[in-house]
C-alpha cells in the first residue's frame, strides 16, 4: 500500500517555475526516487506538494490511503510530523538554541519541558561535530552547522517519509559521505525516498527509480 | 472618477479582508484558549513567562519614570484649578481612567507591538513556521496564544503600576518639590475613584492587550514577498495598534460615561 499518493494532481507555477500539470504519483515503502527537473522552482514545488505544503489546486493528496482535507492546516499536522523534509530553505528557530531546536518537537508532543536529548541524537551531533555547538543559536555558528541540525531534526523525528532537496550543498565532504550512509540504511530499512540531490554519486548510490519534471510535466519511470 | 471610485472600491475591499482575517485569528487564539490542548501545554505556559518578562517586567524602567514625569506635571497643574474643581476627581478621570492606559498601550506599542511584528514577519519569511508545523507544532500554540495572555497580562500589571505611580509618585514629587497646597490629596483620590473606574480600566487593558497581539501578529503573519516588507509591516501594525486603541478608548468612555 502507497503510503503517499497523489492522484490528478495539478499545481500553478511558482517563483520561476512552470507549475505541475495534472499528474498522479505514489510512493510505497522502499521507493527511493532521484528527482530531475529542468527548472529548480519545479523541483522545490514538487516536493513540497508531497509535503502536504502546497494545497493541490486540482486533484487529491492521500496519506496511507485517507484523503487530506487542506482546508484546515491544522488537521494536516500529524500527517506533516511524519514526513522528514529537508528544504533547501529548511529552517530552525532563531530564537532559541540548537539544543532547544532539537527537543522542541519532544517538548510539545510529550509535554515535559525537563527533556534532555536522546542516545541517538547526541550520536548524531558527534557525527557532525555539532556537540559543542548545542548552546548556541542558529545565527551563532556556520551555516554548515545549522544544516546539520536540521538533518538530525528531521532524521530522528521518526519520520515515515523523506524527502530530500540539495542538503548536500553546504555540507563538507566527509558529512556527505556519513549521510548517504544513513539515508541508505534508512531506504533499506523501507523508508521510502525522494531527493533532489544535485550530486551524480548520491543519485548513482541512492536512487532506485527516477521522476523528471520539463515543462512542468511529471514522468515517473 | 472611474478610476477614483476603483481605488476606493479596492482599498474599502482589501480593509474590510484584512479586518476579517484579523477576526478569524482573535477567534482562532480565543478557542485554543479555551480548548488549552495538553500537546505544548508546558511550552506555552514557558513562552507566556518571557512574554511577560519581555513586555512588563523590561518596561517597567520605562513606564516608571515616565508615569512619574507625567504624573507630577498633571498633578501640579491641575492643583492650580484646585480651587473651582474636585482635584481628586480630575486626577482619576485624567491620570487613571485616560491617560494611564493609553500611554502604557503606546509603550507597549513600541516596544513590543512592533518587535513581535518583526520577529513573525521574520520566522514567516525564513520559512520558522514551516518548520514548526513539520514537527507536528501547532504554530497558533507557540506563537499565537503564549503572546496573547503574555502581552493582556502585562498591560493589565503595566497600567497599575502607571497609574499607582503616577498618583502617587507624582503626589510626592509635587509635594517635595514645590509649595503648591495638596492637602487631603490622597483622600479626595481614595474618594474620587469608583468600581466603574476599575472596571473600565481593567477592561480598557484587556481589549488592548488582545487587539494590539492581534493585530500586530496578523501584520507579520500576512508578509509573503519577503525581508523588505517586514519594516513597512511593522510601521503599519503599529499605526494600526494606535487607532486601535484610540477607538477602543473612546468607544468604553462611550459605553459607561455617556
Amino acid at each position: 500500500m502507497a503510503i503517499i499518493e497523489l492522484r490528478d494532481y495539478g499545481h500553478a507555477p511558482t517563483g520561476r517555475g512552470k507549475g505541475l500539470q495534472k499528474f498522479s504519483f505514489s510512493l510505497a515503502p522502499g521507493d527511493a526516487y532521484g528527482l530531475y527537473a529542468d527548472r529548480i522552482d519545479d523541483a522545490h514545488l514538487f516536493l513540497r506538494a508531497l509535503a502536504t505544503l502546497e494545497p493541490p489546486e486540482e486533484g487529491t493528496y492521500s496519506f496511507r490511503g485517507e484523503v487530506l482535507n487542506f482546508s484546515s492546516s491544522r488537521t494536516l499536522l500529524p500527517i506533516r510530523r511524519k514526513i522528514g523534509y529537508l528544504a533547501s530553505d529548511a529552517a530552525l528557530i532563531g530564537n532559541r538554541t540548537l539544543r532547544t531546536n532539537l527537543l522542541l518537537g519532544r517538548y510539545y508532543h510529550e509535554n515535559k519541558l525537563s527533556l534532555g536529548l536522546s542516545d541517538e541524537v547526541l550520536s548524531l551531533c558527534r557525527l557532525f561535530g555539532i556537540e559543542d555547538k548545542l548552546d548556541m543559536r542558529p545565527s551563532q555558528v556556520a551555516p554548515e552547522d545549522a544544516r546539520a541540525v536540521v538533518i538530525i531534526r528531521e532524521m530522528t523525528k521518526g519520520a515515515e517519509v523523506f524527502l530530500i532537496e540539495q542538503v548536500f550543498i553546504v555540507l563538507a565532504r566527509p558529512i556527505i559521505d556519513r549521510y548517504i550512509e544513513m539515508m541508505r540504511k534508512a531506504i533499506d530499512s523501507g523508508i521510502p525516498c525522494v531527493f533532489y540531490a544535485g550530486l551524480p554519486e548520491v543519485d548513482r548510490l541512492l536512487k532506485k527509480r527516477e521522476i523528471h519534471i520539463r515543462d512542468g510535466i511529471v514522468n515517473v519511470s | 472618477m472611474q478610476d477614483f471610485v476603483g481605488y476606493l472600491g479596492k482599498q474599502t475591499r482589501q480593509r474590510l479582508n484584512r479586518y476579517a482575517d484579523q477576526s478569524a485569528l482573535f477567534y482562532s487564539i480565543l478557542r485554543q484558549i479555551v480548548v488549552n490542548p495538553r500537546a505544548g501545554r508546558s511550552l506555552r505556559i514557558r513562552i507566556i513567562v518571557e512574554q511577560i518578562y519581555f513586555t512588563a517586567v523590561e518596561a517597567l524602567w520605562i513606564v516608571i519614570p515616565i508615569a512619574l514625569l507625567i504624573g507630577s506635571g498633571m498633578i501640579l497643574q491641575l492643583a492650580g484649578v484646585a480651587a473651582q474643581y474636585d482635584l481628586g476627581r480630575i486626577t482619576v478621570i485624567m491620570l487613571i481612567r485616560e491617560f494611564g492606559p493609553l500611554i502604557t498601550a503606546l509603550i507597549v506599542i513600541l516596544r513590543s507591538a512592533t518587535a513581535m511584528t518583526i520577529e513573525t514577519g521574520y520566522m514567516n519569511v525564513l520559512h520558522e513556521i514551516e518548520a514548526m508545523e513539520l514537527q507536528g507544532m501547532d504554530p497558533l500554540d507557540i506563537l499565537s496564544v503564549p503572546r496573547m495572555i503574555g502581552i493582556t497580562v502585562s498591560m493589565v500589571c503595566l497600567i497599575t503600576v502607571f497609574s499607582i505611580t503616577s498618583v502617587l509618585g507624582g503626589y510626592a514629587i509635587a509635594w517635595t518639590l514645590t509649595t503648591v497646597p495638596l492637602q487631603n490629596f490622597l483622600s479626595q483620590i481614595g474618594k474620587a475613584i469608583t468600581g466603574l473606574d476599575i472596571v473600565v480600566v481593567a477592561l480598557k487593558a484587556i481589549f488592548f492587550g488582545m487587539g494590539i497581539t492581534v493585530i500586530s501578529l496578523h501584520y507579520g503573519m500576512s508578509i509573503e514577498k519577503g525581508i523588505t516588507d517586514i519594516p513597512v509591516a511593522a510601521s503599519r501594525g503599529a499605526v494600526a495598534c494606535l487607532f486601535y486603541c484610540l477607538a477602543v478608548n473612546f468607544i468604553l468612555f462611550a459605553a459607561f460615561f455617556l
